[in-house]
């Protein structure tokens, strides 16, 4: 059995009362973009702050590449590639600098790393920008100048945590290319994010945490089997009386139907002739429909059933 | 690692506007301003003689017998005694027939010509008893008393002079073998001043009775020793006597100048906002207070090499900025630092220790954010500053009055005493006991600071 990248076994992290991560269980295996979802406050920040040796937590083990992960275990560190979440570049240093400091203290020689540096600065499209200031680049360029400072040397365990957030739809797509890249060429990649498209997009397993535990894991077809919904039928109707629609609630799989605004929305459990069924009665019953709509379940359906609707911090 | 953090420590503080305002600009300003506002603050005050009581101790007259053998000594070497003591007339063999050679008529005619009315007068002197001198000193109208010791007198050197005259010392005036400690018991001045005095003036008097022993006992030594080179060194140090305490004074008149009191803590100030990249070296280096901090603490360079980077060019920068500064000072505002420029420079360096450790130091202490430890920085620098005269020239010395302490601990007080002893104390012995505290103060910042942020997991972020 091939030792994983992450080995998180019964993670417990305390704020004062508040517990951050409780027995929290994580494995990543190598290779894997891994997506880390949850509510603001669920813990993934936390967990991220921990396996990197941060933050000290109250109980479990945390293992990187096998090794017990500590403050001082540099040689570890030298296989780990940050991309926080707030950009942390220089404001005195120019885009080269800023990478080439940061790049420096994972690589001594010069010569590979002035190569690593020019590589990076290819990566995230910044040559025409390599003897800016910081304040001079836009929001997107920005997040890439931080991308690229925590990549340029290589890692082989990336950690990227919502390098998204405020990014134009342009570099969004660019970033997200380079994620993909980067696993290409070898990387393990741990992504957090808010944007379930993305993840969706990109990740080839996903752990969905709440509260500091792990509600549910596996790949975005796995998770979307683990939720009860799973088609939403949309049909424009003139008029619809209600013991029809209650009609439509006895059919076969249909969990949920609602009528509003000339709309019928019919929410339904496995099954595959779900949308033939429904139109079979609308027809039997002479109701005339315009448009017709079936959506299956999103990350975000399922997200939204596991951690619930309610508002968090 | 430590080469690399260095450079890029250097780059961002030479590229920073706030460096360059706080560290370069500001003190050039306050120093121009300080040029303009204390301008001739102190040039056009006339150097006052400064008042003091002298106690003369021990006056039983020379017996005949030394004197006879002193009389003896001046003869064959032809030494002109007035040449040393300016007040005491006549050739040795009428001093010693007269008696006019005895020790209160030395002292006083050392402290008449030094008390002459004009534009040389050094002291303004009253002769009194040891109580009445008390008295005068409580009363403040004297600033010190000057105690000459003559007790010690009588019996070793009666001593010496019979064992002497015995061989042939006495009847030829040359005392060879002589027990030299004998002779320099023969006069002894001492000093003290009032505490709350002007320590300008407590530091010259103490300088002159220095001079003073010091003289006296190489001629006296020198008598007993080499006699043949006797009259080359009264000499030499009847120059320096008639010149010397004269020029000594004018050199100290200088220095009077309050402004300068005002300068040696600006270079105090500008030293310790050098705290400023000591801060920001703490706090860019701790994942709890910054996200550079949390960048940093990831990778896998030691935390306390990649410190030690960022201290050393803070330090040289910093170093580099304080001598622009003092350049400045000197050749453009013509300042007076003194002629020991070297050790002036040491001062500097040593400051910007303290500074860097201080500001590196408050950084790294508990979770407090970037703006309130800068505040928390400003405000002890200032006050600092404050306490050793940045806005009142004589705090120092209300502060030295009430508790000492402060000036030992307070690195402004420090820096600017370090100065201020480099141009009027002779030796160095104040000076460097003011190095040494600002060294030990800055070690105790840095072992400190590296304590409080030396390889830990932080409880949250």
């Amino acid at each position: 059995m091939p030792v994983p990248v992450i080995k998180i076994e019964n993670l417990v992290k305390r704020y004062d009362n508040l517990v951050a991560l409780d027995h929290f269980n994580l494995r990543i295996e190598e290779g894997e973009i891994f997506g880390l979802l949850g509510p603001n406050g669920s813990g993934k920040t936390t967990t991220i702050n921990c396996i990197l040796s941060l933050l000290a937590f109250d109980k479990g083990t945390i293992e990187v590449f096998g090794k017990e992960m500590r403050p001082d275990s540099y040689d570890l560190k030298r296989q780990i590639g940050v991309v926080m979440q707030n950009v942390a570049v220089f404001d005195e240093l120019t885009v080269y600098e800023n990478i080439d400091y940061f790049c420096g203290l994972y690589i001594k020689d010069k010569t590979a790393r002035r190569q690593c540096v020019e590589e990076a600065i290819d990566f995230v499209g910044l040559s025409d920008f390599r003897k800016f200031y910081p304040k001079k680049l836009s929001g997107g360029l920005l997040r890439r100048l931080n991308i690229a400072c925590g990549i340029a040397h290589k890692p082989k365990l990336i950690i990227l945590d919502e390098p998204t957030v405020a990014v134009d739809p342009q570099s969004r797509n660019r970033i997200l290319e380079g994620i993909l890249e980067l696993n290409r060429q070898g990387a393990t990649i741990i992504y957090t994010s808010h944007y379930m498209e993305e993840v969706e997009q990109i990740c080839t397993r996903v752990a969905i945490m709440d509260k500091g535990k792990n509600l549910a894991i596996g790949t975005t077809a796995e998770l979307k089997r683990m939720i009860k919904k799973s088609e939403i039928i949309s049909i424009d109707i003139l008029d619809l009386l209600p013991e029809q629609l209650d009609a439509i609630r006895g059919l076969k799989h249909v969990y949920e139907a609602s009528f509003e605004e000339h709309c019928l929305k019919v929410l339904c459990s496995g099954g595959t002739h779900n949308l033939p069924r429904v139109l079979s009665y609308l027809q039997s019953e002479d109701i005339s429909f315009g448009r017709v709509y079936s959506e299956l379940p999103t990350l975000n359906d399922v997200f939204l059933e596991i951690t619930g609707k309610e508002l968090r911090d | 690692m430590f080469f690399h953090s260095m450079k890029y420590m250097f780059l961002t503080l030479m590229r920073s506007k706030s460096f360059l305002l706080w560290c370069f600009a500001f003190p050039l300003v306050l120093g121009t301003m300080f040029h303009f506002a204390f301008a001739g603050l102190g040039s056009d005050e006339s150097f006052e003689a400064i008042p003091v009581a002298v106690v003369i101790e021990g006056t039983s007259d020379v017996p005949p017998s030394s004197a006879a053998a002193i009389a003896g000594l001046l003869k064959t070497e032809n030494i002109d005694l007035s040449m040393y003591f300016p007040g005491i007339t006549g050739d040795a063999d009428s001093l010693a027939l007269t008696g006019s050679f005895s020790p209160e008529n030395l002292v006083r005619g050392l402290f008449d010509s030094l008390s002459e009315p004009g534009d040389n007068q050094f002291l303004e002197v009253t002769y009194a008893s040891s109580t009445e001198a008390c008295a005068l000193l409580e009363e403040k109208k004297v600033y010190g008393i000057i105690t000459a010791d003559f007790s010690a007198l009588s019996d070793p050197v009666n001593a010496r002079i019979a064992t002497a005259s015995d061989g042939t010392a006495a009847s030829d005036g040359t005392v060879t073998g002589a027990d030299s400690t004998a002779f320099t018991a023969l006069l002894h001045l001492s000093v003290s001043a009032e505490m709350d005095s002007d320590p300008l003036y407590q530091s010259i008097l103490s300088a002159f009775v220095e001079q003073f022993n010091l003289e006296y006992n190489a001629i006296l030594s020198a008598a007993m020793t080499h006699p043949e080179a006797l009259p080359e060194l009264l000499n030499a140090f009847s120059d320096s006597m008639n010149a010397g305490y004269l020029t000594q004074e004018s050199a100290s008149a200088g220095t009077l100048d309050e402004s300068l009191i005002y300068f040696f803590n600006l270079i105090a100030m500008t030293c310790l906002y050098a705290a400023m990249t000591g801060n920001n070296v703490a706090i860019y280096n701790q994942a709890n207070l910054s996200q550079l901090g949390a960048r940093r603490n990831i990778s896998p360079v030691p935390r306390l090499v990649s410190i030690l980077g960022q201290l050393a060019a803070s330090l040289l920068l910093e170093f580099l900025v304080l001598l622009v500064t003092l350049a400045y000072l000197i050749l453009v505002l013509g300042v007076n630092f003194g002629n020991e420029l070297g050790y002036v420079a040491l001062t500097a360096l040593c400051g910007c220790f303290a500074g860097i450790s201080l500001g590196f130091f408050v950084g790294s202490f508990g979770q407090l954010n970037e703006a309130t430890k800068f505040a928390i920085l400003m405000s002890v620098i200032m006050a600092g500053c404050f306490l050793s005269g940045l806005m009142v020239s004589d705090m120092r010395i209300r502060v030295e009055n009430v508790c000492p302490l402060i000036n030992r601990i307070n690195p402004s007080a420090l820096i600017s005493d370090a100065l201020y002893a480099l141009i009027v104390y002779p030796s160095h012995t104040r000076f460097f006991s003011n190095i040494i505290s600002l060294l030990a103060l800055s070690v105790l910042f840095c072992l400190g600071g590296f304590a409080l942020i030396r390889r830990k997991k932080y409880a949250s972020l």
